[in-house]
Order: structure tokens, then C-alpha cells, then sequence
């Protein structure tokens, strides 16, 4: 099969030379489609000290459809469900930019960068976004909250492993989730 | 039939009493609770209590079920649905008569129904009635419906002093069939009663039509069989489900026709949602992909390090292996590539559609390799319900294609009056600059060949907005050719070198008109509605 080739030297190369602050595990080790990331908080960023899981679900014709990507750990931020989906509204993995030579290294330093900078021009909890844009010290603070009380610990990805896998338009059709932000 | 009840002397409706009617022996009496509904006379139950609305007395016959003609009389009454329409000519002739449309309407039809009208007959002007105004109450219209129309064919009928909004027709069918038929109608101005019903009320009325009569509802104490069974099989399948969809716009739908825009609505959202893919762009053809070129890799195509990967496989490939190379010079394994081009017919890495014509190829030709490609426009709002690329017909080369959509664009647009020299088919950069924003400098309509394709060159793209193409602006007929500096300027000229071959199939545009009905229109309005779009997402670029 293509796809788990070219999944496997992927694997390969980003293991060998993961992102900056990524480790990546398979999340079983028969499936090369289902990938555990575990990603360090920016420096500098929120959500610094925070440890996240990210699972990253390689459809089988990838690289010909994009990659689902979910957050496991809950995160405050304006392009994340705030949910226990953690859905992740990433514009490279919108079906219709996706672009089979995209790779998922790509895709999480990506994610990563959104970290740094949230895009609250496209957002998916809006509340946050305007929170975002409007008093970011506030936004600070409920993003260290909830890196306090949800990315301190060891990452699980329990939670969000089932919405990942059937997540097959999580991240195209998020937007329909936008607003749903709970406060806390 | 008892001669102490003729027609003329039916029982007069008193204030809080209502009249039973017995469709069997065509006896009349007063309701009684106690006694239920069956007739005392004949012991059938085929009976109706009356209402000023619907009295069944009017044109009895010997009808032994009430049932038993409704779908036959439908057939054989195409009059009243013709006459259903309040555009006919007719109806005008008894404006006399009435206030409102559709009490006139329904009067129009009377007369020629008098003679065999019956109590289906009336279910069944009702029902057309309703389906023929479905749309809601006319404006001006609720409020002056007029008396009754029955009240005019029968001027001695006396109604009750405060008839009621809605009135219900409740037919009891005998003990054989034990079911049981209610028509609530709202007195509004189809049945001409007292005052318009609100629209909401039509919902409720129409629900109450379609549904089977509930044991405990509102039907319930007139029916003496407590529960019984839903309508007839083949009026809870046709009209119960046709009104329904007109009455409930969740509904509307009915086989592949949908009747409101919300349904249309929802029908595209759960589309979209079922297929997510429809954002992106279309498939390629399968002769698009099959009339890619073919090459085996050479030096130059593998750079200085002597290999490269297939960028949808990561493989690794040398010097020699087969590649198929798309029109911006991108070159994959022709499989790889293949698998792709089956779902979008853009390039894997910088997105240039493949099936675009040969002038955009070679632009982008140019510049592919070593930088990224401009981002098609309606990219870059994650929206494209257009691709930038037309499907060009199968079998014909990139060339002749092109000229051809070019034809097909200008004929349209002379036909619609709208002239525009810049090309179509540049659509994908010209539209991405048409907002440059303050060029005010279009190329009269009356341009000729070789200014067109001059104003095609890609610098000129780059700076002339293709909107204001078709005004005419005096000035500019002063200019001669050579002024293409203020058009395309100096620092672009070797971009000109393109236009050469270019205008040369623009020469042959006019003598060779391949008229074409299948993406002529589409482009030209895709072309119109991406523009703007485009426009946007190059103001944003230029931020």
C-alpha cells in the first residue's frame, strides 16, 4: 500500500527529527496510521509548561486526503474545540488546500505555530478569539488556567482517540462548533 | 328520504347546537351527547355534523360512504384545479361576487360544480384550494375575505352569528370501515369566512389534515370508535405528504424536488457536510491526465544533486525513471500522480490547475521550479465553488482549447452586451489582480485582436483590472500600440515575449467561433462571481 509507505518513511523522518519540542509514538504499534504526539508547550507562547496531547490519524488514502488532527490534552485557544474533541481548525489540512506533498512534520510544526500565534481570524471557539483580540491578558490567563489544570500532568490520549479516528471532517467543518467556548 | 326534512326546510343551526346529518338516510338532527352520533333513523354512522362552512346537506345524494368517490372525482375534475389558478381570466368575472382571490376563485368554480356537488366534492375543492394557495395568504387579501361563497348560492341558509375561525368537516365512515375523516379548515379567505387566518394557523390546519385523527385529540368526541386508524392509505401517502411538504418546510422534499429554499438549504449543507471534499477543486479529466507528458528524468529536471523524490510518494527517484510532468513543470510518478489528479485537478505542490489552457501553463512554467506558485485566489479563502481551470472538451490539445474558451466567453459576452478584451482565460492570475486597485485605464470595447493580446500579456494581467474592460474610455482610443509602456511597463517587457503566440491564436478567435454549450455560461459567470472574491484575497495579499 502506498499510503503506508510513504506513512512509514514519514514516520521515520520525524522521528529521527521530530519537530522542535515533539515526541512521536504510534499509538499502537501495528497501525502506522494513528500517531501520538506529545508536544511541549511554546516557549514563550500561553501555553508554556504545559505538556499536549496531539493524535494525528493518517486516513488510508493519504497523502492523498489530509491528516486528522486532534488535541487530546483540553487547551484554551481560539482554533481549538474546546471540548473533549479538540478539534483543530488548521487551514493546511482543510480539504481544499490540502496538498498530498504536504507532510505531517509539516503539519504539526503547523500546529505548533499556531500555539505561538492563535488565528482568531478563523477561529473555532469565537468567544475565545474575541477574547484573544480584545483582552489578551485575560486570554493569558485562562490559557495558563487551563494548562494548569488539564497539560500538567502525563499526557493521555484517551479521550480524544475515538473523535480522532471518526473525525473525518473534524477540522474542514469545525466551524459549525465556533461559539460553543464554556467558560470556566 | 323523509319528506318532513326536504331541502328547503333544513334545521336551522342554533346557538350551541350543533346538527347531525346522516349521509345514508339524509336525516338531520340535533346533537345530543348522549346519544353519540349514530343516526336514529338508520343506524348508520355515516354521519357529519354540520357546520356553516360545510354543510352536507346541500347536495346529497344517496351516498352510502363518503369515501367511496373522493379519488374518482378527483380525476374526473381537472376543472377545478385549472380554476385553482387566481391568474385565470375567469375569475375576474366574479370579482362582483367576492373581496378576495380565492374566494373568487372558489366561487368561479362553483356553478359548474353545483349540479354534482357532494361532500367529497367539497374535501376535495378545499384540498385543491389549499394546494393551489399554498404560498401563503395573497397581500391584501386576508383581511376583506367575504362571506361565504355557499352563503351566496344559498341566501336563505342562516350561519351562526360568530362563525368560528376554523371549522372542522368530520366524516364518520360506517361500521365496516370504522374510520373516520376530519378536514379542519380555517374560515380564511379561500373559504371565504370572517377574517384571514394568520399564516401560522395554516401549520396547525394543515397538520390537522394530515394527520391521522388522534384518539384523544380534538376529533376524538365526535368519533364513536375511540381510536380509530390512520387515513386512508392513499391519502396519507399523496396529499397528506404533499401538503405536508408545502405546510412544513423541514419536509419539503419530495423524491428528488425540493419546494422551499430552506430545504434546498438543507439538502446543500448535508451535502457538503456528507462530502467534505467539495470545497476543493474538481477531479481532472480523464483525458487530462492521460494527455500529461511523460518524460524520463534527466539532469536538469533532478538538479545538482542528482536525485529527487516523487513529492506525493517520498520515494526517491533518479535519473531515467519515467515521470509524468504537469503544465507548471511539476513531475511525479505518473501513478502517484494519477491517484491525485482523480480528485483534483491541481498540482500536488503548487496547486496549478492542469487543465487551464497553454498560455497560463507556460507562465507559471517559468517560475515553478524555483519558487512557490501563486496561491489560486479562491484558495486562499479556503472556499473555491469554482476552479480556476475549465474542463476543457476531451481530446483536444491545450492550445486549441484555449482559443476555443476564449471564443466561447467572447461570444457570450457579446451577446449579453458586455465586451471585456482582457482574456478569460487568464482568469486565475487577472482575477487575483483585477483589483489593482486604482488602474482606471481599460481597453476600449472596440479593441481589436492585437491589442487584446496585448493587454494579455502576463505584466499587463498584473496590472490592468479586467472589471473596467468594458467600458469604452474615450481617451484611450488616442493611444497608439506602441504606448504599452504606461501598460505594461519597461521592467516587464521579456513577460511580453508571450504574447506573440498568444495573439496569433487570438487572431484566429473571431474566424473560428466554436460556439460551446457546456462551460461557456459557467465560466462566464464563474468568472463574474470568483471575481470579486479574488479581488479580496489580493487586497488581503497586498496588506
Amino acid at each position: 500500500m502506498a499510503s503506508q509507505k510513504r506513512i512509514s518513511k514519514e514516520l521515520a523522518d520525524c522521528s529521527a527529527s521530530p519537530p522542535a519540542g515533539m515526541s512521536i509514538t504510534l499509538a499502537s504499534d501495528s497501525d502506522v496510521h494513528k500517531w501520538h504526539i506529545t508536544l511541549d508547550g511554546p516557549v514563550g507562547s500561553a501555553y508554556a509548561g504545559g505538556r499536549f496531547g496531539l493524535i494525528v490519524s493518517l486516513p488510508t488514502d493519504y497523502p492523498f486526503k489530509p491528516p486528522v488532527v486532534t488535541f487530546a490534552t483540553r487547551i484554551y485557544h481560539p482554533n481549538v474545540t474546546n471540548d473533549a474533541t479538540g478539534a483543530i481548525c488548521l487551514g493546511l489540512l482543510k480539504p481544499e488546500q490540502w496538498k498530498p506533498s504536504t507532510r505531517v512534520q509539516s503539519v504539526l510544526e503547523a500546529v505548533r505555530a499556531l500555539l505561538v500565534e492563535p488565528n482568531p481570524d478563523d477561529p473555532l471557539e469565537s468567544r475565545i478569539a474575541d477574547e484573544y483580540r480584545a483582552n489578551r491578558a485575560e486570554f493569558n490567563r485562562n490559557a495558563r488556567a487551563y494548562v494548569n489544570k488539564y497539560a500538567t500532568g502525563p499526557v493521555t490520549f484517551s479521550s480524544a482517540a475515538a473523535a480522532g479516528s471518526a473525525a473525518g471532517s473534524g477540522s474542514g467543518s469545525g466551524d459549525a462548533t465556533g461559539g460553543k467556548a464554556q467558560g470556566s | 328520504m323523509a319528506s318532513f326534512q326536504s331541502r328547503q326546510s333544513h334545521l336551522v343551526a342554533l346557538e350551541g347546537r350543533q346538527i347531525v346529518f346522516c349521509h345514508s338516510c339524509e336525516n338531520e338532527w340535533y346533537h345530543e351527547e348522549t346519544r353519540g352520533l349514530k343516526c336514529p333513523r338508520c343506524s348508520s354512522e355515516a354521519t357529519e355534523i354540520v357546520e356553516p362552512e360545510s354543510d352536507p346537506r346541500l347536495n346529497t345524494r344517496d351516498l352510502p360512504s363518503p369515501f367511496a368517490n373522493i379519488f374518482s372525482n378527483v380525476s374526473r375534475r381537472p376543472g377545478i384545479d385549472s380554476d385553482s389558478d387566481p391568474e385565470e381570466g375567469d375569475i375576474e368575472e366574479h370579482a362582483i361576487g367576492g373581496r378576495g382571490g380565492l374566494f373568487l376563485r372558489a366561487a368561479a368554480s362553483r356553478p359548474r360544480n353545483t349540479a354534482n356537488r357532494s361532500p367529497e366534492d367539497d374535501i376535495m375543492r378545499r384540498f385543491t384550494e389549499l394546494l393551489g394557495d399554498i404560498g401563503g395568504p395573497r397581500p391584501g387579501f386576508g383581511d376583506e375575505a367575504g362571506h361565504s361563497p355557499r352563503a351566496g348560492n344559498r341566501p336563505g341558509q342562516v350561519f351562526f352569528t360568530t362563525p368560528p375561525r376554523i371549522h372542522r368537516t368530520t366524516f364518520h365512515a360506517g361500521p365496516v370501515s370504522g374510520t373516520s375523516f376530519t378536514i379542519t379548515t380555517g374560515t380564511t379567505h379561500m373559504a371565504g369566512g370572517p377574517e384571514g387566518a394568520a399564516p401560522p394557523d395554516f401549520a396547525a390546519i394543515f397538520g390537522n389534515l394530515i394527520r391521522p385523527p388522534s384518539p384523544n385529540g380534538n376529533d376524538a368526541p365526535r368519533n364513536p370508535h375511540g381510536g380509530p386508524p390512520p387515513l386512508p392509505g392513499v391519502f396519507g401517502m399523496g396529499f397528506a405528504e404533499i401538503i405536508a411538504s408545502l405546510i412544513n418546510p423541514q419536509q419539503a422534499v419530495r423524491g428528488d424536488a425540493v419546494y422551499t429554499q430552506e430545504a434546498l438549504d438543507r439538502i446543500i449543507t448535508t451535502l457538503m457536510e456528507a462530502n467534505p471534499q467539495s470545497n476543493a477543486a474538481p477531479p481532472a479529466t480523464q483525458d487530462a491526465i492521460e494527455s500529461l507528458e511523460k518524460k524520463r528524468l534527466d539532469d536538469e529536471m533532478l538538479g545538482p544533486e542528482g536525485k529527487a523524490e516523487c513529492t506525493i510518494c517520498i520515494d526517491d527517484m533518479y535519473k531515467g525513471a519515467e515521470v509524468s510532468v504537469l503544465p507548471c513543470k511539476h513531475w511525479f510518478h505518473g501513478e502517484c500522480v494519477t491517484l491525485w489528479l482523480k480528485e483534483h485537478n491541481t498540482c500536488p505542490i503548487c496547486r496549478t490547475p492542469i487543465e487551464g489552457g497553454p498560455s497560463r501553463s507556460t507562465n507559471n512554467a517559468q517560475s515553478s521550479q524555483q519558487q512557490p506558485q501563486p496561491t489560486p485566489p479562491q484558495n486562499i479563502f479556503g472556499i473555491s465553488p469554482f476552479s480556476p481551470s475549465r474542463p476543457r472538451p476531451p481530446t483536444e490539445r491545450p492550445g486549441r482549447t484555449h482559443r476555443e474558451n476564449e471564443e466561447r466567453l467572447n461570444a457570450i459576452r457579446n451577446l449579453s452586451g458586455y465586451r471585456r478584451s482582457d482574456s478569460e482565460t487568464q482568469s486565475g492570475v487577472s482575477r487575483r489582480n483585477s483589483l489593482s486597485p486604482t488602474n482606471p485605464r481599460t481597453p476600449p470595447s472596440t479593441e481589436d485582436a492585437s491589442r487584446s493580446a496585448r493587454v494579455r500579456s502576463p505584466s499587463l494581467r498584473e496590472r490592468d483590472p479586467p472589471i473596467p474592460n468594458y467600458e469604452t474610455r474615450p481617451e484611450y482610443d488616442g493611444r497608439s500600440y506602441a504606448t504599452s509602456s504606461w501598460f505594461g511597463g519597461g521592467g516587464n517587457s521579456e513577460n511580453n515575449r508571450s504574447s506573440p503566440d498568444r495573439r496569433g491564436s487570438d487572431g484566429r478567435e473571431n474566424r473560428d467561433p466554436q460556439p460551446s454549450a457546456s462551460h461557456g455560461p459557467l465560466g462566464w459567470i464563474r468568472d463574474h462571481l470568483t471575481r470579486s472574491s479574488g479581488s479580496g484575497a489580493d487586497r488581503d495579499r497586498r496588506r
